[in-house]
């Protein structure tokens, strides 16, 4: 479940948009997306974004880019990765490889897409293509800027349970307000891990 | 009381403690198994429960491992993701293949059934195990036992990653036969699982042929259970309890297979203790006898030693350190005192006290051996009988001490004077017997002398000089008889005779015995004849030749035996005398003479009548007051009975006999004195004497006329009698020569066959009123003969 709790914070809102992200314990996010839902993206950047696996991890964990953006997905590593994703916005695989693969791989549609790779169960990753053009990645800070003030932004962060397309967040902009902060309602999912029997002893004895 | 031996006591004893021992043995050892095979049992549950839970986890843990494969697999997370129903059916299908999972299922993350390789019971395909998700969700997974379609599962429920979770996959393993099989292949027991889906649906899955019923079972807890006429230990232990699945466990272990297997122990068990009861017996067996063989001896040698045999010794080596041993020890000392005691008490039997000599039984004894050894042999002795002559007097002169000695001293020569070989004995008083083996009829009298010879001499006695002459009776065998006894009568019939004759010695006549014989049964028949009236009284009158009639009869004795005829009276009356009967027969006599009297008296003739007396009626002083009754009762006058006694019985015991003549005498009965002159013919003793008359003995006068000498004695007798004042009779007249004569000495009264002969009392009367006087003279010429 998500909750959106929205505090101004006076600012100069004709400048520029701070936004930081926590939880609900008050602790910064860090990999929250946020983005200004308005506008399209007419030209993709050229260059390749990159989707690096590094110690058996996506790096970075959550990546966001623009639709129609093509995405490298080197193996830093020196073990084999088979780079996969069932996700609807872009399903692939990249089978068992080493280095920098020929081709990079083209997101055309936007929307999340959850990366596993197929023989370490606990990688997880994510690209998040945005159909918009402005669009940040929350830090260690749980900070992201935007360039100006809006009533309305788009957040998504994999942690919120089920969520599968951004949801729209209204800033309360009637004031100058150059700073939001964002609440959201987290739960880390379980690692990929064996469940631990809980079954009690019932045979004593 | 059941009379038991010993040794069955013993055995009995033995045998009682040997089985309380085996019985308590094999009761504990019954009990001990029985525990056991409870303990075992519920030790191989106990065990068998946590190889149970062990298998479960790591069968859970198996499965969880192949479905989280399963999950992980790339194609089957592709295929999850593929949303084509049929495909997805088939991929459940495929992959549950490969781990052997029973059931396949997929839900979405929202709970919706993707696809099922089972069909659920739910409406409109509903995923049936919704409320498991939230469960599911919290701990990234689950595994239960669920039920589905009347089948048991164990489902675990896994979230499929892509990498996201994306779905849930639930595989179910069926808990089937072939589980419970493997189960009870791995944990050795039986293995049911039981379970109730919404009351409709159950579940019965056992090893055993018919599955438990274990609603009515409590948890964890041990619970007998007879299925299928088996006995089985069981324990609940529920796989699921609580909600609408209920999955139990029954884990059981037949306790007659436990029981089997100690069925060998107990065969073993009852075997060693039938074992040890065998042993036992023998032991016992053994044991008893030991005990019993040594009492058994000692009750035999106490029956020999009871039946006189002394002669084996008791104790031996064996057993003289126990207690048996002792008694057996007493034993020989009782044994060997009774032998020493015997002895001297058989010595006492046999021997004479005072002289040593054999006494009468062992002298039988002796005889009897020697005529024994005759059936062999031919064997002669002579029995002699020994007396001595007036050993009376010795006694009454010099005591009985120098009596004693005397005997003493004479059976010291008598041994001395005899062989070895014979016997000497001593039967009683001064008799003694000797036994003289070899000595036939014509050794027989040289020896008699030699021992005359021998024995008459003086015995020094207390420095007296006792001068001994012997009587001598001899019996020969086998001439004088066959048997002991008779042997020992003919001799003693041959002392007898000796000294009847005054003789020194007599050997046994042949016959004599027969004589003795035919007097002890004429004893025996005089009783039957005083009964019997075989006895009568003859009459002989007495004729008064002053009155020139007859005045008195005497009544005289006479026995008719119906077999032997005539007995004459010195035969039997001698006998009354020696055997007592004398009293009864005078009283007889005088009752019977009486009556006769009485009835003469009736006849009117008026006679006294003489009546006879011996010694033996004088002895008491019942006589007179018993002839005065009679007189009294018949009405006669005491002078018609006149008591003839002859000297002889009244010096038996004078003073006494004299007491009694002098009853007679004061009450008016006149005594004769009867056959005067053959007997101690005393003048003082005639003096004293209270008769009346005196009657010459028949032996002066049956000769009178003849003898010169019996006219002297009969004619100074005569007149002796009268001068003493006496009435005269003389007896035996048996002529006219003797009548003159003794009518001319003045004798009073005459008696004889002269007159006549004793008479019956009905040939008496006749006589008696036919006779006169005057005619005596010519009558009493045919009478001759003697009288009886």
């Amino acid at each position: 479940m998500i909750l959106c709790l929205l505090s101004g914070l006076t600012s100069f809102q004709a400048f520029a948009l701070d936004i930081k992200v926590v939880d609900q314990h008050g602790d910064r996010v860090k990999d929250a997306f946020i983005a200004i839902p308005e506008g399209t993206i007419t030209q993709a950047n050229p260059q390749p974004a990159v989707m690096d696996q590094v110690d058996v991890r996506f790096v970075p964990h959550v990546l966001a880019i623009p639709q129609g953006q093509d995405v490298i997905f080197p193996n830093s590593d020196n073990i084999r990765h088979h780079v996969y994703s069932f996700s609807e916005p872009k399903r692939f695989e990249i089978k068992l490889y080493k280095g920098v693969p020929k081709t990079p791989i083209k997101f055309e549609q936007s929307g999340l897409v959850a990366l596993g790779c197929n023989i370490h169960d606990s990688m997880l990753g994510y690209i998040i293509v945005s159909p918009w053009p402005e669009f940040a990645v929350t830090d260690q800070s749980g900070m992201v800027k935007l360039s100006r003030a809006v009533t309305r932004i788009a957040v998504w962060h994999p942690w919120i349970p089920e969520l599968k397309e951004p949801m729209m967040l209204n800033l309360n902009a009637t004031e100058d307000v150059n700073m939001f902060q964002v609440t959201l309602n987290l739960t880390k999912p379980k690692p990929v891990q064996r469940f631990k029997k809980k079954q009690k002893k019932r045979y004593n004895d | 009381m059941i009379d038991i031996s010993l040794r069955t006591k013993i055995l009995i004893l033995f045998l009682t403690l040997i089985v309380i021992s085996s019985i308590t043995t094999i009761t504990a050892v019954l009990f001990a198994t029985n525990n056991s095979v409870e303990q075992q049992a519920q030790d191989k549950l106990n065990v068998g429960l946590r190889v149970f839970e062990q298998l479960m986890d790591i069968r859970a843990n198996q499965l969880f491992e192949s479905a989280e494969v399963l999950t992980a697999d790339f194609g089957f997370k592709a295929a999850v993701l593929d949303k084509d129903e049929q495909t997805l059916i088939s991929v459940l299908e495929n992959h549950g293949a490969r781990i052997d999972a029973d059931l396949m299922m997929l839900a979405s993350l929202d709970g919706e059934l993707l696809a099922s390789t089972e069909t659920t019971t739910q409406a409109d395909n509903q995923f049936p195990f919704t409320d498991l998700l939230s469960e599911a969700q919290q701990e990234g997974g689950l595994m239960r036992i669920v039920m589905l379609n009347g089948q048991a599962y164990q489902m675990l429920m896994l979230p499929v990653y892509a990498p996201v979770p994306v779905a849930w996959a639930m595989v179910g393993f069926q808990i089937d036969q072939a589980l419970a099989d493997q189960l009870k292949s791995l944990t050795n027991l039986e293995v049911s699982f039981t379970g109730m889906y919404r009351k409709d649906h159950t579940l019965n899955v056992s090893t055993l042929p018919l599955a438990p019923e274990a609603t009515s079972m409590t948890d964890a807890a041990w619970q007998t259970v007879i299925w299928d006429n088996n006995e089985y230990l069981t324990l609940k232990a529920p796989l699921i309890d609580g909600g609408y699945y209920h999955v139990d466990t029954l884990l059981s272990t037949s306790l007659d297979e436990v029981y089997a297997s100690f069925s060998p122990l107990k065969v073993q068990i009852l075997g060693i203790s039938g074992l040890a009861l065998l042993i036992s017996i023998l032991i016992g067996f053994v044991i008893a006898r030991n005990v019993t063989r040594p009492v058994n001896k000692l009750v035999n040698a106490a029956e020999r030693i009871s039946s006189g045999d002394y002669s084996e010794k008791i104790a031996d080596g064996d057993y003289t350190r126990n207690e048996i041993g002792k008694l057996a020890i007493s034993f020989d000392r009782m044994q060997n005192e009774i032998a020493d005691r015997e002895d001297k008490i058989l010595y006492q039997v046999y021997h004479d006290s005072l002289t040593g000599l054999a006494n009468r039984s062992l002298v039988q004894q002796q005889i009897d051996n020697v005529i024994g050894e005759g059936t062999e042999h031919v064997v002669t002795f002579a029995l002699v009988s020994i007396n001595l002559q007036k050993f009376k007097q010795v006694n009454d002169t010099f005591g009985y001490q120098v009596g004693d000695k005397l005997l003493q001293a004479f059976a010291k020569k008598l041994t001395d004077v005899c062989a070895p070989e014979d016997t000497t004995a001593r039967l009683g008083g001064d008799e003694f017997l000797l036994i003289l083996k070899g000595v036939g009829e014509n050794q027989l009298r040289p020896e008699l002398h030699r021992l005359l010879k021998a024995l008459n001499t003086s015995y020094c006695i207390d420095s007296l000089e006792i001068p001994v002459s012997i009587t001598l009776g001899a019996a020969l065998y086998p001439e004088h008889g066959a048997r002991t006894s008779q042997l020992l009568r003919r001799t003693d019939i041959a002392l007898n005779t000796a000294k009847a004759h005054n003789l020194s010695a007599s050997v046994y006549e042949p016959g004599s015995d027969e004589k003795y014989l035919s007097q002890i049964r004429l004893v025996n028949d005089l009783k039957t004849a005083i009964a019997e009236d075989q006895l009568t009284m003859f009459y002989q009158p007495k004729v008064d030749l002053h009155e020139q009639c007859v005045t008195q009869v005497e009544a005289l004795i006479r026995w008719f035996h119906p077999e032997l005829g005539f007995i004459r009276p010195d035969e039997f009356i001698g006998l009354a005398e020696q055997s007592g009967q004398m009293p009864e027969l005078t009283r007889w006599v005088i009752r019977r003479v009486l009556s006769d009297a009485a009835n003469w008296q009736a006849q009117g003739i008026d006679l006294a009548m003489a009546v006879n007396v011996s010694a033996y009626d004088l002895a008491t002083d019942e006589l007179p007051q018993y002839a005065l009754n009679l007189l009294h009762s018949l009405n006669l006058s005491t002078r018609h009975l006149i008591i003839e006694v002859t000297e002889s019985a009244v010096m038996q015991d004078p003073e006494q006999a004299l007491s009694v003549l002098n009853q007679f005498k004061s009450e008016g009965i006149k005594l004769a004195i009867d056959d005067y002159g053959t007997g101690y013919s005393s003048l003082s003793q005639m003096k004293s004497m209270p008769v009346d008359e005196l009657k010459i003995d028949m032996s002066f006068v049956l000769k009178l006329a003849e003898s010169k000498e019996d006219q002297a004695i009969v004619q100074s007798t005569i007149e002796l009698g009268h001068h003493l004042g006496l009435t005269v009779v003389a007896e035996g007249v048996e002529n006219r020569e003797s009548w003159a004569l003794l009518e001319s000495y003045g004798c009073d009264k005459l008696q004889g066959y002269y007159i006549s002969k004793p008479q019956s009392s009905q040939d008496f009367i006749t006589w008696y009123q036919s006779y006169k006087v005057q005619d005596e003279y010519e009558n009493a010429s045919d009478m001759t003969g003697h009288p009886s």
